[in-house]
């Protein structure tokens, strides 16, 4: 059994909305998100300690793959899943690192570059088709001309809408060539929406998308809601010395958790830098409550002192919080939309750790984010 | 005074190896042991539960390094190491000494101490015996070593001699100054370089202290192997008997099998991946694993 099925479970006035994707046995709720991966590999953690994590899906970016030849699935033809030892992860793909959204990237209508160690590489529909039959992914995103520049022509803009449509249509339409130039069965399509700031733009990709056909398995896009979202932000944030400490259920009750704090306005940090020597003599955890490996069994003090000597434990502790984090807020978000009282713990969120960057009621709504147009 | 006991399981009939359950502070473990090094305080990438799941005993803190990083009064304000880095089985410490000789040019050895200059402000700096014993009883660890006076093991003449006397003398001071004797074991370091007689002086002297344990000092410095083995045995035939032995800063292959034949209990290594193969590889055991094999009259497959 592998056919895919994503199930709204509950309409909302807007565009907030649980859901529910199932694919080999598998259920993910969203809204929800998706482990980052460099290489396939979850940064800094061994498959025992990511498994602590409640994570069902990871991302796979050909941009951090294109360099390996031949790709390690001819050698290891049981696909990706097996050669990364997470067989019972999902897999999704996509073409191109979603933390790296700085580089700017020259596409024309018949490839998108993609920068690797060795420089800029072309990856044509053709191609991208060629390597998701080796690696064999759950799902696939289509190639997507995505710009990465602030506020980019509306020209421009159009011009990328256009061109994703027409990769996608590339991909769903190599089902009716021959059996090798064809997208093996059991790997979904997931359409990429673009458009950037332009809502007349972004509505074009949307519908347009969703016309394309939605036959033998294959669910274009997620149109309305934005329901998977991926985790480099907290595993930047890991990288960083920064442990997260906001939450969704926090501000209510932000009384037992006190940070020593030296900033003057009174909203709680959303994050801890622990580089910061404040925390030399801290021995509490991150957070408290949180039941992290970090938090059950270290002290900000002992991770200072790591992320102070450089040493590797420092950056498994810390992505390691970041991450269960990140899943609890989405587990919160997911709770606090079905009890129909999101729009006001959001606002509440926003109150007390004044967060606008990663702000639950932006993630959830049709934002023109880049997140969006990823997935 | 002695905050261990060591029993003796089993003895090989052929060489002095012997397995033993050497109970610690912590936790008790058996010997021959190989102590993994977590210089500042952790394993690389390496959580304590994942290291109690390999089955670990005990670990290696370096000194110099958690007395620079965190510090001594960290660990006074925290109570140890273990809790520190919660970590529920042993520790060893080394006494700063012989980092402080390897990493640091400006190192100059006097009978007060080492002193050396801080890498971080420049400033002069003294690790005495007295002030190493006052950082290892705050770290807290199982073991802890004495401060001797390190030479290169290639070193030879008056300075060798010079190096073992003062290192009986600092053994001294560190005794009075150890802190915690009921809880913490001080091991008492052999020196006396490539010289047998300087080793004997040296052990006789030491045995006369009667401290929990002993360790091997000066080797694995590049000497030849022949002369290498020669020593180990030479003072695990004059070493207390009932007393566990740690022969320090060796860790490979060849090494470790020859030195648990000769009789040595603990061992330690920075370089502990280089000894995953036993003997891997090679189609001949080393002509000096031979003859060391030989003195205590163990067969070789051919
Ligand atoms: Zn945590």
């Amino acid at each position: 059994m592998n056919t895919l099925s994503f199930n709204i479970l509950k309409t909302t006035e807007n565009s907030i909305r649980p859901g529910k994707l199932t694919l080999r046995e598998k259920t993910i709720k969203t809204p929800n998100c998706i482990l980052y991966t460099t290489k396939g590999s979850v940064p800094h953690l061994t498959p025992d300690n990511l498994r602590h994590l409640p994570f069902g899906a990871v991302q796979v970016t050909l941009e951090q793959f294109v360099d390996v030849q031949p790709p390690p699935s001819i050698k290891f033809p049981d696909g990706i899943h097996k050669f990364l030892n997470l067989e019972d992860f999902l897999v999704y793909f996509d073409i191109r690192d979603p933390s790296k959204i700085q580089t700017s990237s020259f596409n024309t209508d018949h490839y998108v570059s993609v920068r690797t160690h060795q420089g800029v590489r072309k990856i044509t529909a053709d191609d991208y088709i060629d390597y998701m039959n080796i690696y064999k992914p759950d799902i696939v995103a289509n190639m997507a001309d995505i710009l990465y520049s602030e506020r980019p022509g509306q020209n421009r803009v159009r011009k990328s809408v256009t061109r994703t449509l027409q990769w996608l249509d590339e991909l769903l339409n190599s089902k009716k060539l021959t059996v090798d130039r064809r997208i093996q069965e059991g790997i979904h399509v997931f359409g990429a929406l673009t458009g950037n700031q332009y809502r007349e733009e972004r509505k074009r990709s949307a519908e347009e998308t969703m016309k394309r056909d939605v036959s033998d398995g294959v669910l274009a896009g997620i149109a309305a809601g934005i329901d998977l979202f991926d985790t480099s932000y907290p595993t930047k944030m890991a990288d960083n010395g920064h442990a997260l400490t906001f939450s969704l259920k926090h501000s209510q009750n932000q009384s037992d958790f006190e940070v020593s704090n030296s900033s003057t306005s009174n909203t709680i940090p959303r994050s801890i830098n622990l580089l910061d020597p404040q925390f030399k003599k801290d021995f509490r955890p991150f957070v408290p409550m949180c039941t992290c490996i970090a938090c059950l069994n270290y002290s900000r003090a002992y991770v200072h002192h790591l992320v102070d000597t450089r040493e590797m434990l420092g950056s498994i502790l810390l992505i390691s919080h970041n991450l269960l984090q990140y899943a609890q807020f989405f587990q919160d978000i997911r709770e606090s939309i079905e009890n129909g009282t999101f729009e006001k713990d959001a606002k509440m969120f926003k109150d007390v750790f004044g967060f606008e960057e990663l702000d639950p009621a932006t993630i959830t709504s049709s934002s023109s984010s880049e997140e969006a147009s990823s997935l | 005074k002695s905050a261990l006991t060591w029993k003796i399981i089993a003895k090989c009939s052929r060489t002095k190896a012997r397995v033993a359950t050497l109970t610690l502070p912590h936790c008790p473990l058996e010997t021959p042991v190989f102590m993994p090094v977590a210089t500042q305080g952790t394993l690389k990438g390496v959580t304590t539960k994942q290291l109690e799941e390999m089955s670990c005993d005990i670990i290696l803190n370096n000194t110099y390094h958690l007395g620079l990083r965190p510090g001594q009064e960290l660990f006074d304000d925290v109570g140890g190491s273990h809790i520190f880095q919660n970590w529920k089985r042993n520790i060893l410490t080394d006494s700063g000494g012989f980092q402080m000789v390897s990493l640091l040019k400006l190192a100059e050895i006097t009978e007060e101490g080492v002193q050396f200059q801080s890498p971080h402000d420049g400033s002069l700096m003294l690790l005495t015996p007295e002030h190493s014993m006052s950082l290892q009883n705050s770290i807290g660890a199982d073991i802890i070593m004495q401060l001797d006076d390190v030479v290169a093991s290639l070193t030879t003449g008056k300075r060798v001699e010079e190096a073992m006397y003062r290192s009986i003398r600092w053994l001294d001071r560190c005794i009075k100054a150890h802190k915690n004797p009921e809880t913490q074991n001080l091991f008492a370091i052999t020196q006396g370089g490539l010289n047998s007689e300087l080793r004997k002086i040296c052990i006789q002297e030491m045995i006369k202290r009667d401290t929990p344990g002993y360790a091997i000092g000066g080797l694995s410095g590049g000497e030849e192997k022949d002369i290498f083995w020669r020593i180990v045995t030479l003072s695990t035939d004059l070493l207390p008997k009932n007393k566990p032995l740690y022969c320090m800063g060796v860790g490979y292959a060849e090494d470790l099998v020859v030195c648990v034949a000769l009789g040595i209990d603990m061992f330690d290594c920075v370089f502990p991946t280089r000894t995953a193969e036993l003997f891997g590889g090679r189609e001949k055991y080393p002509e000096w694993a031979v003859n060391a094999l030989r003195s205590v009259n163990i067969e070789l497959l051919p």
